[in-house]
């Protein structure tokens, strides 16, 4: 449940130097911990990009993948934007476009379904976007 | 006809109105105005975690202007709805005394911002609430525990929640009740949005089917039965080709539209000063087709309820073609209408 279809729309794809970049808006009714996120995993037309080589950067913060478990101080404000860094070996062009499945876990810090278990959110998204400027 | 008595007090929540934010079409202070301009007040409810940025610290500056907008619009702070993020760490709960301090922060802010309620969830125990009566007591903030789907009045945890308050019978500890726990069957719209996105027929046959099946059995009382339904319904999911959100239909069919008796209600109006009504969509008759509101308003009308009511549309989860505040126009008229046949006068002014 919980507003899916709000999570990247279709000016979330944007060029940078390296690659693309993915604006995202929290899948929840309420701003979550950055610790309640528990998998991001992003496909740019087929090809998986790997957990090593994203960050994502919100409210002045950057982090790797690796390191959102830990972030339980900061906050993913309803109205903010976290902006996933998808580094790609070839370059792309704004105008072009690309199929980016997108996939996004978070538990429900609140939720508890039995010890160690929280009630998930799951966003699957296959969506052909075109990049932005 | 005989003279009205006098009712509960109408509201809403701006939790009816998350998609208008979520998306930044509307900021806190224009959703406040747009309940005041549609009269859909003087009862408001707030969640702290989804209006306001770094909840629950907030700076004299922000307090005051959210004093400020308050005052100007002439609405009544009903409920701050605050959470329990027991789970926010990935390495461990919080303590018994950190979850206190959680709490107690978001129960303080509330005091300050001039909320007489905070609504708190069912990963408190009656240990917890009892250790947060003294915060309570202080801040002179009732806290009233949600009851949501899949719990209901009867389910033993929440049975014993309400000997813990009747126990301590402080009228500081309460429960905040949630219609979506006493439905009827499964929203008409979810079912349209089903088939806007391709899920076939046969799936949705099955999957209503199901959700008749658990109402004929009734509200789970325990995790398992609740375990064994969600798995039933995200088998069907999988089994159609659905299998990468299985567990989100497992969420919506067991988590949301919940199977208790609404004369549930009646074991607890006691201790509730103040009410979630959820609704998920109304249909062209003026009616709420899930959350049966004659029967609900029955008990409450039995009782004698003279407190808040917020009207909670939850339908934006999947609903992206409705618009949310026509939405509450019409559940409140419905409510106003059938408070009015069990003789009670709604309160929708200050």
């Amino acid at each position: 449940m919980a507003t899916h279809d709000t999570v990247i729309n279709s000016k979330s794809l944007v060029l940078t130097e390296k690659g693309l970049s993915l604006a995202l808006t929290i899948p929840w009714y309420r701003s979550l911990w950055v610790s309640s996120i528990t998998t991001i995993t992003v496909k740019v037309d087929g090809v998986e990009i790997a957990q090593e080589a994203m960050s994502l950067h919100l409210d002045g913060h950057t982090f790797t993948m690796a390191e959102l478990p830990d972030q339980y101080e900061v906050l993913w404000f309803m109205q903010d934007r976290a902006v996933l860094d998808i580094p790609l070996a070839q370059p792309s062009e704004v105008g072009k476009e690309h199929e980016i499945t997108f996939h996004m876990e978070l538990r429900l810090p609140y939720m508890q379904i039995k010890p160690g278990l929280y009630l998930p959110n799951i966003v699957h998204q296959v969506v052909t976007l075109k990049v932005q400027a | 006809m005989s003279e009205l008595k006098v009712g509960h007090l109408q509201g809403t929540t701006l939790y009816s109105y998350t998609r208008l934010f979520h998306e930044r079409k509307a900021t806190f202070e224009e959703l406040v105005r747009e309940v005041v301009r549609r009269g859909q007040g003087p009862g408001l409810e707030v969640i702290g975690f989804q209006s306001i940025r770094n909840w629950p610290n907030m700076d004299a500056t922000s307090i005051g202007k959210f004093k400020d907008l308050i005052a100007e619009s002439g609405l009544i702070l009903t409920s701050m709805a605050i959470n329990a993020d027991l789970g926010l760490r990935r390495d461990r709960l919080l303590t018994h005394d950190e979850m206190i301090d959680y709490m107690a922060a978001q129960i303080n802010m509330a005091s300050k911002l001039g909320f007489p309620l905070a609504r708190v969830q069912v990963s408190l125990t009656p240990d917890v609430m009892e250790a947060l009566l003294p915060v309570a007591e202080k801040a002179n903030v009732k806290l009233g525990l949600e009851i949501h789907s899949h719990h209901s009045p009867r389910n033993p945890e929440m049975v014993a929640h309400r000997e813990r308050y009747e126990k301590l019978d402080s009228g500081y500890l309460g429960f905040v009740p949630d219609w979506g726990t006493t439905c009827v069957g499964m929203p008409p719209t979810l079912i349209e949005k089903y088939r806007k996105t391709g899920v076939p027929e046969e799936m949705i046959e099955v999957l209503t089917e199901l959700w008749q099946v658990h109402h004929a059995e009734g509200a789970p009382h325990d995790g398992p039965t609740q375990g064994k339904r969600m798995g039933q319904v995200a088998g069907i999911a999988a089994k159609y080709g659905f299998g990468e959100t299985a567990i989100d239909y497992a969420i919506n069919h067991c988590g949301l539209f919940g199977h208790a008796d609404p004369e549930e209600w009646a074991d607890i109006m006691h201790l509730v000063w103040h009410t979630h009504g959820k609704f998920f969509g109304m249909d062209a008759t003026g009616n709420e087709p899930t959350t049966p509101i004659p029967a609900i308003l029955k008990v409450y009308a039995d009782a004698g309820y003279t407190g808040s009511i917020s009207s909670e549309y939850e339908g934006f989860h999947w609903n992206n073609w409705s618009d949310p505040f026509d939405e509450v126009d019409k559940h409140q008229e419905l409510i106003r209408k059938t408070m009015k046949n069990y003789g009670y006068q709604v309160r929708t002014t200050a």
